[in-house]
């Protein structure tokens, strides 16, 4: 099911940075929104602390399997002598982040769409995952589909929110999903040419940072 | 102040109405300014006290509730809160 992308030589390593501070930065978001949660008892953002978990967790898992192809290309190029694991398990971890990832929008369009009954939404995850599973360029798909979903779905519902409250921080949520929308278009084409993912990797950071600007600003004031 | 607001909106109100006060308020005021009926706002404040948000006591002969400095921070708190949660909308 899983096509494995390969980023250009010189990057690698430098994807794992831009994750890991992509990383960072949903953990802190999620856990601030847990912390709404408990001091609000909006579920909102009970869900919105899964999302951005979810998110994280994905991310994890690519960089876990981006940490895989960097050794075994340097395995075959006979840098080293082993390989840090097996093509299964960079495969599974991908598998996994699509997996996760996936999720996190699919509840993401739920609470932007205030879609209720956990039927409808758990069916929506099912024909979208399903599809993607079964496409014969499934990584192609799955970037295509999130771009969709981020695009026509959750990142309007900002922009609108946007334009209710007019706030730096509300701009700041809005720029956030239309980069990281952006980051899954460019994700999609990267078998056309690896420099796509490059530009990717670097505007979905640019995207998390947006909300790290945002929680900056809100303690700040 | 608004006609739906949720439990914390209304905690807040109550705070931010002794904050705006110098920090104190007579029972009275604080009835008129909570928009609260005498008996809710007997809850709540039983509450805040108890939360140690809000303190009672006795200035000039007269019953005061203080706001205490965990019920500044509070109020700090939920102003950051309220702008994390307008700047998402959800």
């Amino acid at each position: 099911m899983v096509s494995l992308v390969f980023s250009p030589i010189w990057f690698f390593g430098f994807d794992s940075v831009f994750d890991f501070i992509s990383i960072i930065i949903t953990l802190l978001i999620g856990f601030y929104s847990y912390k709404i949660y408990k001091l609000t008892g909006k579920k909102s953002y009970f869900y919105l602390y899964i999302v951005f978990l979810l998110l994280g967790l994905g991310l994890v898992l690519k960089s876990f399997a981006n940490l895989g192809m960097y050794y075994d290309l340097l395995h075959k190029l006979g840098v080293i002598d082993t390989r840090l694991f097996g093509y299964q398990i960079t495969a599974l971890a991908l598998f996994t982040y699509v997996l996760t990832t996936l999720l996190g929008y699919i509840i993401l369009v739920a609470l932007t769409l205030k879609l209720q009954g956990k039927r409808i939404i758990s069916l929506l995850f099912l024909l979208v995952f399903l599809t993607i599973l079964l496409a014969k360029n499934s990584f192609m798909f799955f970037h295509l589909i999130s771009f969709i979903i981020i695009m026509f779905y959750v990142m309007p519902y900002f922009y609108d929110n946007y334009r209710k409250v007019k706030t730096n921080m509300a701009f700041l949520v809005f720029t956030c999903f239309f980069l990281l929308g952006a980051s899954h278009l460019l994700f999609a084409l990267v078998f056309y040419s690896t420099q796509f993912y490059v530009s990717g990797v670097i505007l979905q950071m640019v995207g998390y940072l947006m909300l790290l600007v945002n929680l900056i600003l809100v303690h700040k004031q | 102040m608004n006609a739906r607001r949720d439990r914390l909106q209304i905690v807040n109100d109550i705070l931010i109405s002794i904050r705006d006060k110098n920090g104190k308020i007579r029972p009275t005021h604080l009835l008129y300014k909570s928009n609260l009926a005498h008996n809710k706002m007997k809850l709540y404040v039983n509450e805040l006290i108890e939360k140690e948000l809000i303190k009672e006591d006795i200035e000039d002969g007269k019953k005061y509730y203080f706001l205490t400095d965990k019920g500044i921070k509070f109020v700090d708190e939920y102003k950051k809160i309220n702008q994390f949660v307008e700047s998402f909308g959800l």
